[in-house]
């Protein structure tokens, strides 16, 4: 005889199933850049699709034996770790400050910041970034991301600070300790995951933009989104090849931000329920 | 020394003096996105008021308001506002309530929920100008997958998508809320964990139906979290041009072009650049006031 | 004003003698330049991705240095002029289209005109100006004056499939009645085979909707630069159009871009495909396509004015606002010499410029069969720069008349739609 599951069983394998479900859908397409990554242009472009056949390595080893690419690898790293590590340098202070304040001034000069259409800044900040003789170096293109790592570290942190029991910090400053003090030694330590998670968004903002680096990127700090943009040739798109550079962009952010997903999650809500 | 608080929130004392603490721990940040955004501002109020082109040496023109009354009469600046307000609601009612199903869904245990809830992240990290273009290809009514996909269960003849001059809005919100959503979900699985339980325990108690659970306690709770992320979409939908431009171009024509793809057209192709400038600072403002409109809303309901 | 280039005054100018240098040729000094700098700034072209091969060997023979900026072309077209305004002299040389960016870039003045350099002891004698097809120097040529190099010849081809041309008997059309009638034979809906694709985005249309414009004996500016879009052949060629495509083209040929046009052709699910003949590389390349051994091509289809591609160049121009135009120019020449030409075309199968890089024999053996054949029959008739009407705003221009072709392949008022085009295209001429 069959054992029936029970009702609760079924209810998680129902949900189980849905989820999963769901899931996968979202998943779908960028599994199907993956699967087109291993693809000759041809097979990538077949119809019916083809989901048997002889993967080849030749369109990573194409990717990868341009050595620019590389190159365009280390230039969004730096790019993109530069305008994180600022954004946290700038941001977690300000975020401690609305967080602890409630001045709401100046959480909205941040806020704009994140109204402003982007495009419209490309010709002024290549003729702001001419005159200063910044333009092609990093030092545009972090200063330019900060338009948007800067409010997204302040609108994360400020949940993450609030979680933070206020006795501490209270204790510390009645031991004589200054308000520099305590965002070292007990705000930072204490908000470590959330710092990561909000890094890590910062990060991937930063490393998938592609419109400053259009106009004040040269070939020395070309980032990588504007390389994917290459493989589109002059009258053929080398779809295998361009898949590859896409997967391979893709990755590193993917896996960095499995990490702290948890975390991630936290701080989107929490700074903004109350930011 | 500092005085420790009386007041709830603040570890340092009001005094008679305004505190400046917080003004001076912002400083830094405030100073660098005034320096990096106030200038590219000003420059565009500036350019917006002059006819300019770039090729050539031609200084530019003052012609004060000259471009804004020219938007008025642009039809087709009209009908990409009102296209970009189409994009928007589309988006909205399309991203919530997903958002929120996914997120209920996310909320109950079941194996291999956790691996599912860090999966949810791939759309949002995958790069906006690749995956256009797979769309591009996916949507294909001749060689892509989904005609291959609706062909299996039974749909012999596929919509044509982005061809499409009723469907190419939809299509693109669509690809919109395949990236997003996501993001939507992941804010209500937060809210959906921080809801105090008690109210619910009462209500099982009282024999209310899961339907009712949801009506009348989880979606009222659930507001200020659901207005918050619309207020996040709702800046990015009206700013929307990425997967606008890698996917149609703003086509055909013009049926599926949006405010910030004009601008970006009117100031980098068709080197207008104060027309285009004008257009920016349009979208600018409507940005602010729907944003200011969904701060209010949000004020009561919390 | 540019004087826009027309089938009249290129027949005209066909007759200008060209220069020659004077410089002896056993002793040019090809360093000369030597430990110069210079910045390039291009546009992803199959030629630009084989001079970047080449600047090793180019610095080895003239010690000049050249950083070459290979940008996505959209990218070009923001970066270069903003650039070329705000900093001058940043740039030395750069990429050009003339059909898009002559006029434009002319008036501004930001060619530096070449002649100069070629009649001056600055150019190696056997350079040989009078290699170059006139025809096609003539792309390059603005109020008679020489502003770029154009380094290959693109026109246009009717490709089709040969397989499935036999399996109904038909044979390659080459007026616009057979095109139609092979079109609406071979379009197969319920077998996902469209019988004919071309570009159908309104914008990117212009460039494929030409040849039907000249075929019925039309052109997009008259004498005065004026748009002659309301007139019978531009409406009559939006009539032909739409018709063939709404008949015969794949069902979401609206809104079309080149980017899903071609893969249709290149997967057999289309029987024929107009667009330029740079495409019939990539048609014979196994990794990309299925119809490698099916793939063929004849001219442009004839209508009552005959048949008429359009022939346009892209090639390397030197920045007015250059410091170094001197060097920038041994650098070019270099690349555009008759040995290293003939390298670039083999590199790239593309069909050069050059009278003796065409019919070397070398290059005869390595390009795909029958783009010399197709390009030597339309050069006669094929109409200079024709992509689009020769004005300086060209993008708001194209956009315009792109509208037309999209109204007309939604199946809106023809006459209309060409109506409204003019009168837009006025309006941005004039304003």
């Amino acid at each position: 005889m069959r054992r029936r599951l029970s009702p609760q069983r079924r209810r998680r394998l129902g949900f189980a199933v849905a989820g999963w479900t769901v899931t996968f859908l979202l998943v779908a397409p960028f599994l199907w850049m993956v699967l087109g990554s291993f693809k000759t242009t041809v097979d990538f472009l077949a119809f019916p699709p083809v989901f048997v056949f002889a993967p080849t390595l030749d369109n990573y080893r194409q990717v990868l034996a341009d050595n620019s690419f590389l190159h365009y690898t280390l230039n969004s790293t730096i790019v993109a770790a530069g305008a994180t590590a600022l954004g946290l340098l700038l941001g977690i202070p300000a975020a401690y400050a609305l967080a602890r304040w409630r001045r709401t001034g100046i959480g909205v000069v941040l806020l704009l910041a994140r109204m402003a259409p982007g495009i419209a800044f490309l010709i002024p900040l290549f003729v702001m970034f001419l005159e200063l003789q910044l333009v092609g170096s990093y030092v545009s293109l972090i200063a330019s991301h900060l338009i948007f790592t800067l409010p997204l570290t302040v609108w994360m942190m400020i949940g993450f600070i609030e979680a933070v029991p206020i006795e501490i910090e209270k204790a510390a400053l009645i031991d004589g300790c200054s308000l520099v003090g305590v965002l070292l030694r007990i705000i930072v330590p204490l908000t470590a995951q959330g710092i990561a998670a909000t890094g890590i968004l910062a990060f991937i903002a930063s490393w998938n933009n592609f419109l400053f680096a259009l106009v004040l990127a040269n070939e020395k700090t070309k980032t990588l989104p504007v390389a994917v943009l290459g493989y589109i040739g002059y009258n053929s798109i080398q779809w295998g090849t361009l898949m590859a550079a896409a997967t391979f962009i893709t990755l590193p952010v993917l896996v960095l931000a499995l990490c702290v997903q948890r975390y991630i999650v936290r701080g989107l809500v929490a700074g903004a329920v109350t930011g | 020394m500092v005085d420790v608080a009386a007041a709830p929130r603040a570890p340092v004392t009001p005094r008679r003096r305004r505190d400046w603490t917080p003004e001076l721990l912002s400083l830094p940040a405030l100073v660098a996105i005034l320096a990096v955004m106030g200038f590219p501002l000003l420059y565009l109020g500036w350019m917006s008021l002059h006819r300019w082109s770039l090729v050539g040496f031609d200084p530019p023109r003052f012609v004060g308001l000259g471009n804004f009354a020219q938007l008025v009469q642009d039809e087709r600046f009209v009908e990409a506002l009102g296209r970009t307000f189409w994009f928007t609601a589309l988006g909205l009612v399309s991203n919530l309530p997903l958002g929120l199903g996914i997120a209920l869904l996310m909320h109950e245990r079941f194996p291999g929920r956790s691996l599912c809830r860090a999966l949810l992240i791939l759309p949002m990290v995958a790069t906006p100008a690749a995956m256009g273009l797979v769309w591009v290809i996916m949507l294909d009514p001749t060689l892509g997958i989904v005609r291959y996909l609706l062909g299996a269960i039974g749909i012999d003849h596929p919509p044509l998508w982005l061809s499409d001059p009723d469907l190419v809005v939809p299509t693109l919100v669509a690809v919109d809320a395949w990236m997003w959503t996501p993001m939507v979900a992941l804010i209500c699985i937060a809210g959906l964990a921080a809801l105090p339980p008690e109210p619910f325990e009462a209500a099982l108690v009282d024999g209310a139906s899961a339907l009712q659970r949801f009506r009348y306690l989880t979606l009222p709770m659930m507001l200020p979290t659901l207005m918050v992320a619309a207020m996040l979409r709702v800046m990015d939908l009206l700013k929307l041009i990425d997967i606008v431009y890698v996917m149609t171009g703003g086509g055909p024509g013009h049926l599926s072009e949006t405010i910030n793809l004009y601008n970006y057209l009117a100031a980098l192709s068709y080197d207008k650049i104060g027309y285009g400038s004008a257009i920016a600072l349009v979208l600018f403002a409507i940005v602010i006031a729907c944003t200011l409109v969904l701060i209010r809303l949000r004020r009561p309901a919390s | 004003m540019a004087t826009f280039l027309t089938r009249r005054t290129l027949l005209a100018s066909a007759a200008i003698a060209p220069m020659v240098g004077t410089a002896s040729a056993a002793d040019f000094d090809w360093k000369r330049f030597n430990g110069s700098q210079l910045r390039f700034m291009v546009s992803v072209h199959p030629w630009t991705e084989w001079a970047q091969k080449q600047l090793p060997a180019l610095e080895a023979e003239t010690g000049i240095k050249v950083n070459l900026e290979i940008l996505y072309e959209d990218q070009l077209r923001q970066k270069l002029p903003l650039t070329l305004r705000s900093d001058p002299g940043a740039v030395d040389a750069f990429f050009t289209l003339p059909s898009w960016d002559g006029a434009s870039f002319a008036r501004a003045r930001w060619y530096a005109p070449l002649e100069p350099l070629i009649a001056s002891d600055l150019t190696a004698p056997d350079w040989d100006y009078s290699d170059f097809f006139p025809n096609i120097l003539n792309i390059h040529r603005l109020n008679g004056q020489l502003l770029g190099v154009p380094i290959s010849t693109e026109v246009q081809a009717l490709f089709f499939n040969k397989a499935m041309l036999d399996a109904k008997g038909l044979a390659p059309p080459t007026t616009l009645d057979t095109l139609m009638a092979a079109a609406k034979a071979l379009n197969d809906p319920a077998g996902n085979v469209a019988g004919f694709v071309t570009r159908g985005d309104g914008v990117q249309a212009l460039y494929t909707f030409a040849p039907f414009l000249f075929a019925y004996g039309g052109r997009w500016l008259d004498d005065n630069g004026k748009p002659e879009l309301a007139g019978a052949p531009f409406i009559n060629a939006l009539k032909y159009y739409s018709e063939i495509l709404r008949a015969a083209g794949p069902p979401n040929v609206l809104g079309m871009q080149w980017k899903t046009t071609y893969p249709l052709f290149q997967q057999e699910r289309a029987a024929l495909f107009a667009d330029a003949v740079n495409f019939l590389a990539y048609f014979r390349d196994p990794s990309q396509s299925r119809i490698v051994d099916k793939v063929g091509m004849v001219p442009v289809p004839a209508g009552p004015s005959g048949s008429h591609s359009t022939v346009i160049a892209w090639g390397p121009a030197i920045a007015a606002s250059s410091k170094q135009q001197q060097a920038a120019w041994t650098a070019i020449q270099w690349l555009t010499s008759k040995r290293n030409m003939l390298a670039a075309s083999l590199a790239t199968t593309l069909p050069s410029s050059r009278k003796s890089v065409f019919s070397a024999d070398a290059y005869v053996k390595a390009a795909p069969a029958g783009v010399i054949e197709i390009v030597q029959s339309q050069i006669p008739n094929a109409v200079p720069n024709g992509a689009n009407p020769l004005v300086v705003q060209v993008p708001e221009t194209r956009a315009a008349i792109g509208q037309a072709i999209i109204a007309a392949l939604r199946g809106e008022d023809i006459t209309k739609a060409a109506n409204e085009a003019q009168k837009q295209v006025l309006a941005i001429i004039n304003g």
